[in-house]
C-alpha cells in the first residue's frame, strides 16, 4: 500500500523524486480529466498536466498536504485556462494526440475511435466548464460524487445534478449529430 | 436522476499504458532540477526568500524601535542643550555672546560681533 498524500508531499518537499513520482502517478489521471475539460484536446491536456505538476512542485511549500488533491486540481484548471488563452491558433492536426505511440490496434479502429472522440468533443464543447469537469472526473476517471465534491468544493447533490445535466446535454447533441443525420442533412 | 455513464474512452489518451508512462516520465524529467535543488537543501525560491526576509524584517523593526525611543528621549530632555552648548563654548574658550548665538540658533548680527570684539578686548 502506498503512503498517503500527506507523507508523499512532505517527502517531495525535501526533494524525494520517488515520492513526487508517486504523487504524479496517483493524480495524473484526474489532472488530465480537469485539463481536458478546459482545453478539450488530449495532447494539450497532457502538456497542461506536465506544466501544472511542475508548477505544483515549485509551490509545494504553500500546499496543505492533506488537501493536496484539490489544491493540485486548482492549479491544473488555472494552467489550462491560461493555456487556452495563449493558444491563438488551434492545432491543425487531429491525429496529433496519438503522437509517439508506436504500434497499437488496427488503424480502422483508430479511425473510428478518433471520429467518436471528435463527435464527443463537439458535443461537450458548448457545456459550461464545470459540467465538463464533473462529467470527465466521473465518467472517465470513475470518481465518486463525494470525491468530486471534495475536490471541487461542491455539495454532493450539486455534483449529481451537474452530472445529470451534462450527460443529458451531451446525449442530445450526439443524437443530433449522428452520422445518419449528418448524411441526411448533407 | 440516475443515468448510465457516457463512454468517454475515445478522449482518454492516458488509457494507453505506454502513453501514461511517457507523460509521467516527461513530468519526472522536467521536475528533476527543482527536486535536485530541494534535495540539496535549497528549497524553493519562496522558501529561500522567506528564510532571509523574516530575520531581516525583525532586525529592521528592532532598529526602528530603538531609534524612535532614542529620538523621543532626546526631544524630551531640552535641559541638555544649554549644558552641551556651554561645554563647547568653554572647551573652545569662546566669548559669552557666542554661546547666545548658538543657543538661539541664529546668525550673529553686527551688534553681536561688536559685543564679541569688545569682550575680546577686555
Amino acid at each position: 500500500m502506498q503512503a498517503p498524500d500527506e507523507v508523499l508531499v512532505e517527502r517531495a518537499r525535501r526533494g524525494d523524486a520517488a515520492a513526487f513520482d508517486a504523487l504524479v502517478r496517483r493524480h495524473l489521471r484526474p489532472a488530465y480529466a480537469v485539463a481536458l475539460s478546459v482545453v478539450m484536446e488530449p495532447a494539450d491536456a497532457e502538456d497542461v498536466c506536465q506544466d501544472a505538476f511542475i508548477t505544483a512542485l515549485e509551490r509545494l511549500d504553500s500546499c496543505q498536504p492533506e488537501r493536496f488533491a484539490g489544491w493540485l486540481l486548482t492549479i491544473v484548471r488555472n494552467r489550462a485556462i491560461s493555456w487556452q488563452r495563449r493558444r491563438k491558433v488551434r492545432r491543425a492536426e487531429p491525429l496529433d494526440w496519438a503522437r509517439g505511440v508506436k504500434g497499437g490496434p488496427d488503424p480502422s479502429q483508430d479511425y473510428d475511435r478518433l471520429a467518436l472522440g471528435e463527435r464527443l468533443k463537439a458535443a461537450m464543447a458548448p457545456l459550461p466548464a464545470r459540467q465538463r469537469e464533473v462529467l470527465l472526473l466521473h465518467d472517465l476517471e470513475g470518481w465518486k460524487h463525494r470525491e468530486i465534491g471534495e475536490a471541487l468544493g461542491m455539495k454532493e447533490g450539486t455534483v449529481r445534478y451537474t452530472l445529470f445535466q451534462a450527460r443529458r446535454a451531451v446525449r442530445e447533441r450526439l443524437v443530433e449529430r449522428t452520422p445518419a443525420t449528418e448524411e441526411r442533412d448533407a | 436522476m440516475h443515468e448510465e455513464s457516457l463512454d468517454l474512452r475515445s478522449l482518454d489518451s492516458l488509457a494507453d499504458p505506454a502513453r501514461f508512462e511517457a507523460v509521467a516520465a516527461g513530468i519526472a524529467l522536467a521536475a528533476s532540477p527543482e527536486l535536485a535543488r530541494r534535495a540539496a537543501g535549497g528549497g524553493s525560491l519562496l522558501a529561500v526568500l522567506g528564510a532571509w526576509a523574516w530575520p531581516t524584517l525583525a532586525a529592521a523593526s528592532l532598529a526602528a524601535v530603538v531609534s524612535a525611543a532614542a529620538l523621543l528621549s532626546v526631544e524630551q530632555s531640552p535641559a541638555s542643550e544649554p549644558m552641551f552648548t556651554g561645554g563647547v563654548v568653554q572647551a573652545l574658550q569662546l566669548a559669552e555672546p557666542v554661546a547666545l548665538w548658538i543657543d538661539s540658533n541664529r546668525r550673529p548680527t553686527t551688534a553681536d560681533l561688536v559685543l564679541v570684539l569688545e569682550a575680546e578686548g577686555r
